[in-house]
């Protein structure tokens, strides 16, 4: 099955798209 | 958004390749007041500082968030300002989901990007050709109506 790949550390996240030079996608979902 | 969209193969391959993915409980007691986050799905797109550069919220089907966050790519290419990038991402909603509801926002702002990048008035009376011709129920036309008064 396809996934995202997401990433659950907000700092590792900018830490990640400062790297990459891209955008972070932050989805703030209600884990229910 | 777990049940449909996150799990469509081309919006994973689209999220993964272009983004870097962050997911984030709406409750966090920092992050989520930090971006007034009210509902959910809240979905950002940030800079590496934590910038936020576009923002929409509520559930999108495959076939429309892809559009969504080539949009919003776009306005942060647009506002960079990296105009040409900018038109890539609205051309590619034009050329790969005509049918999406961000179709005529997408030719509106591709537009206005080439026109300021060219200062060609065609490209404005172009927005307006197109729309009428394509999408005349679109509320982006009656935003385009002045540029029909460019016709020569």
């Amino acid at each position: 099955m396809a996934q995202i790949n997401w990433i659950t550390s907000f700092e590792e996240g900018l830490a990640k798209a400062r790297a990459d030079n891209k955008l972070a996608f932050v989805d703030f979902f209600n884990p229910g | 958004m777990d049940a449909v969209a996150y799990i469509d193969p081309a919006v994973a391959q689209f999220v993964n390749d272009t983004f870097v993915p962050v997911r984030i409980p709406a409750a966090d007691p920092e992050l989520g007041p930090r971006y007034k986050v009210k509902w959910t799905p809240t979905m950002l797109l940030l800079d590496a500082d934590g910038n936020e550069q576009y923002r929409t919220l509520g559930f999108y089907p495959p076939e429309e968030l892809i559009p969504s966050l080539l949009l919003g790519m776009g306005k942060v290419k647009f506002n960079v300002p990296d105009r040409p990038g900018a038109c890539d991402c609205f051309g590619k909603i034009n050329a790969e989901f005509p049918k999406s509801s961000l179709a005529p926002e997408a030719i509106y702002l591709n537009g206005v990007a080439n026109y300021i990048e060219t200062h060609n008035v065609n490209n404005l009376i172009g927005i307006y050709d197109r729309l009428e011709a394509e999408y005349p129920d679109s509320p982006w036309l009656i935003r385009a109506d002045p540029y029909k008064l460019l016709k020569k």
